[in-house]
């Protein structure tokens, strides 16, 4: 459709619309815009074709009833704007989802990079610890959760656990390393505002486990849930990594 | 209240009665004229892809009535095949299929609760809720009247 059509297609649909106002003539409106989104037509085309318009049915009333004419013409405006309201809604949901995409992509790359740092590789307690501080942050940050930890058991279970959580309050966030007795409780299904993914080894046997708790919008995600998965697949290998230089 | 309002879908024309009846119980049960027109809208958006990919179904329109909210309730019925992967159909694909956020997508933003039942064997029911809360002073009112 040119941009042409579509005005005397618009400037046709309104003048039938200020004088039936029926529904057929609404739907009339409602495809206009519809094809203007499909078309790719911008806003400002059904602006400048409704101006007109309306300037046309003025002209012809002579001012008499100025107030109901604009009243009607405003009807048909929100019908022929109804098609881009509804694209609107979906490009703001897709900003957003694009917005968290690209933001975990980036704290991914910048985790991979921190754990493959030879530094971290020394195998004693604090250079663990300081993996595990990495992680638990990152962790909370990529699912918008208040609350991350990480429990590994550093010998099979058998040495004292090492906790690491991080947690984040209104303006700040601060971690703390704690020496648990026992291995974590399994997951309940009674916290659906948790998402806990398990740290294993390369031979498949349990090192620990990667959990977020109090996601800021509401329960997580199916994709708050892979992202963690990747988090762990990548703290795996460090811990091994590490456990193996000691 | 009102009892269920159901226009058969079977050509493009059908669409026009169906958005009629939805505007005038959405402006029955206090909805804006803008909350009119989206509804209208989602009710355009579903009732075409029944037209285009099934020939026919039914929408069925009906008010729902709490204290604390009125809404409005659509279900889209078709005997069609089914939607084969409802991700997918829910999916805009502005990632991948150049989509627009037009259609099944479209419809659910414009909507408050939205859900698919579909299988090859039954077709496919799109089940669409608007809701409009009601304050304090409606209330009142409502519960006065009741008691003259």
């Amino acid at each position: 459709m040119m941009r042409a059509q579509f005005r005397s297609r618009y400037l046709a649909a309104f003048a039938t619309f200020m004088l039936d106002q029926s529904e057929q003539s609404l739907r009339a409106a409602y495809e206009l815009g519809r094809d203007a989104v499909k078309d790719d037509f911008s806003v400002l085309e059904i602006a400048g074709a409704h101006h007109q318009a309306l300037a046309l049915a003025l002209a012809e009333s002579a001012g008499e009833d100025a107030p109901s004419v604009c009243t009607t013409a405003g009807e048909f405006l929100v019908e022929a704007l109804a098609a881009f309201e509804m694209v609107q809604r979906g490009s703001s949901d897709a900003r957003r989802a694009a917005f968290v995409e690209r933001r975990n992509a980036r704290m991914l790359r910048q985790l991979s990079a921190l754990l493959a740092d030879e530094s971290l590789a020394a195998g004693d307690r604090d250079s663990l610890e300081e993996i595990l501080q990495v992680v638990a942050e990152h962790a909370r940050e990529m699912t918008g959760a208040r609350a991350g930890r990480v429990r590994v058991a550093v010998d099979g279970g058998r040495a004292p656990w090492i906790e690491v959580r991080s947690e984040s309050g209104d303006d700040e966030t601060w971690s703390e390393v704690l020496q648990p007795r026992e291995p974590p409780a399994a997951a309940s299904p009674s916290e659906p505002s948790a998402v806990r993914v398990p740290l294993l080894s390369l031979d498949g046997s349990p090192l620990g486990s990667i959990q977020v708790e109090d996601g800021q919008t509401g329960e997580f995600s199916a994709a708050d849930e892979a992202v963690l998965t990747q988090v762990a697949q990548m703290t795996a290998a460090a811990i091994e990594r590490a456990i193996a230089y000691s | 209240m009102n009892g269920d309002l159901r226009v058969a879908i079977e050509a493009d024309a059908d669409l026009v009665e169906a958005r009629a009846a939805a505007r005038r119980l959405a402006t029955s049960l206090g909805f804006s004229r803008t909350d009119a027109t989206l509804i209208a809208t989602a009710i355009s958006e579903i009732a075409r892809n029944i037209v285009v990919h099934v020939g026919r179904g039914t929408i069925t329109m009906r008010a729902l009535v709490e204290d604390e909210r009125r809404g409005l309730q659509i279900v889209a019925e078709d005997n069609g095949a089914g939607i084969r992967d409802v991700e997918a159909a829910l999916d805009d694909g502005y990632a991948g299929r150049g989509g627009l956020g037009l259609g099944l997508p479209g419809a659910r933003r414009l909507m408050d609760d939205f859900e698919i039942d579909t299988s090859p064997e039954r077709g496919t029911r799109v089940t669409m809720k608007k809701w409009r809360v009601r304050d304090e002073l409606e209330r009142l009112r409502d519960r006065r009247r009741n008691e003259r």
